[in-house]
């Protein structure tokens, strides 16, 4: 395990599990996606007081949890590179802020266009909102900050601190709904017992979607850091074999003889 | 076996009345999965084009 994620640690090993992992990652979440959304638009029961219009949750939660995870990551790396200076670590954070940015995104349009007929109105500063709002312009902060900073090294370390310190954000939002009286409600019922407000049928499809977005979210972490991975080790002899036998295979492949 | 809970597709569409709030979502969804995954592909191929004709010149000095 232990050394499986150091060999995850250097760029040319991450590039090519990569490669190797992402068809599978493809298909998987494909599949997930497209049977939580069919399944949760037409197959699982109305709510009894929302009526359809609950279906947005099959989006909204994934949402939320795509924002927190993002996050989560952002902040594990970030301590990887402050305190082992783990390059890889910066390149994986730089690749995540922008996924976590369009998924907190994503949780407040939906939200929005949720609250609209049940609570009547489209916003409000209430402390789950506000603090998802807050959520969303650290995310934003972040990436500005390291198109800011010129010195790759400087801006690797002061996204990482801002990370850090953007950390006490995420139980502010995960526990607003406790100690604030929100419009927003509490965190859902998700149990098995008789009495849960949310019966299988409901939430069931939920964690297609839900695994569904944690494909997604590592599809776009893998390509991203595979981007940053070319172009910090563009001049490095592996890139450079990569690359050059990409160019024969594709040679071979039109039928060039390159030899000729 | 979970039964599909409309009667006609328009069913489906009119979702109960609150097709203008469920479909946007649905929609916005669309744009973040290609956001996650349209960008970076295309990103991916100017960096290969870039090097690619680097290691090129490199060869021809």
């Amino acid at each position: 395990m232990w050394q499986w994620l150091y060999k995850l640690g250097s760029p040319k090993w991450f590039y090519t599990i990569g490669n190797r992992v992402l068809p599978w990652l493809w298909g998987v979440t494909g599949l997930l996606l497209v049977v939580g959304i069919i399944w949760g638009l037409g197959f699982s029961p109305p709510d009894y007081q929302m009526g359809d219009n609950y279906r947005i949750i099959y989006l909204h939660v994934p949402a939320a949890g795509l924002m927190k995870g993002s996050f989560y990551m952002m902040a594990l790396c970030s301590a990887a590179l402050l305190i082992w200076k783990i390059k890889m670590a910066d390149i994986v954070a730089k690749a995540v802020a922008p996924i976590g940015a369009m998924a907190t995104l994503l949780m407040l349009v939906s939200g929005s266009l949720w609250g609209i007929p049940t609570w009547g109105t489209w916003w409000i500063w209430d402390a789950r909102l506000t603090s998802s709002l807050l959520q969303f312009f650290i995310f934003v902060g972040i990436i500005a900050l390291r198109s800011a900073i010129e010195s790759r090294d400087s801006a690797a370390k002061a996204c990482a601190v801002l990370t850090l310190v953007g950390l006490v954000n995420i139980p502010i939002i995960e526990y607003s709904v406790e100690w604030w009286n929100t419009l927003h409600q509490g965190a859902s019922d998700l149990s098995l017992r008789d009495s849960s407000a949310n019966p299988p049928e409901i939430w069931i499809p939920a964690f297609f979607t839900g695994f569904g977005f944690i494909g997604l979210f590592f599809i776009g972490l893998i390509l991203r850091s595979q981007n940053e991975i070319l172009l910090r080790e563009r001049r490095s002899q592996w890139v450079k074999d990569l690359l050059l036998t990409d160019n024969a295979k594709a040679d071979t492949e039109s039928g060039i003889n390159t030899n000729a | 076996m979970p039964e599909f809970q409309f009667n006609s597709l328009a069913e489906l569409l009119n979702m109960g009345g609150y097709a203008q709030y469920v479909w946007p979502v649905y929609v916005f969804f669309l744009l973040f999965c290609l956001f996650t995954v349209v960008p970076p592909a295309y990103s991916r191929r100017k960096i290969v084009k870039q090097i690619k004709a680097r290691l090129r010149r490199e060869e021809n000095q």
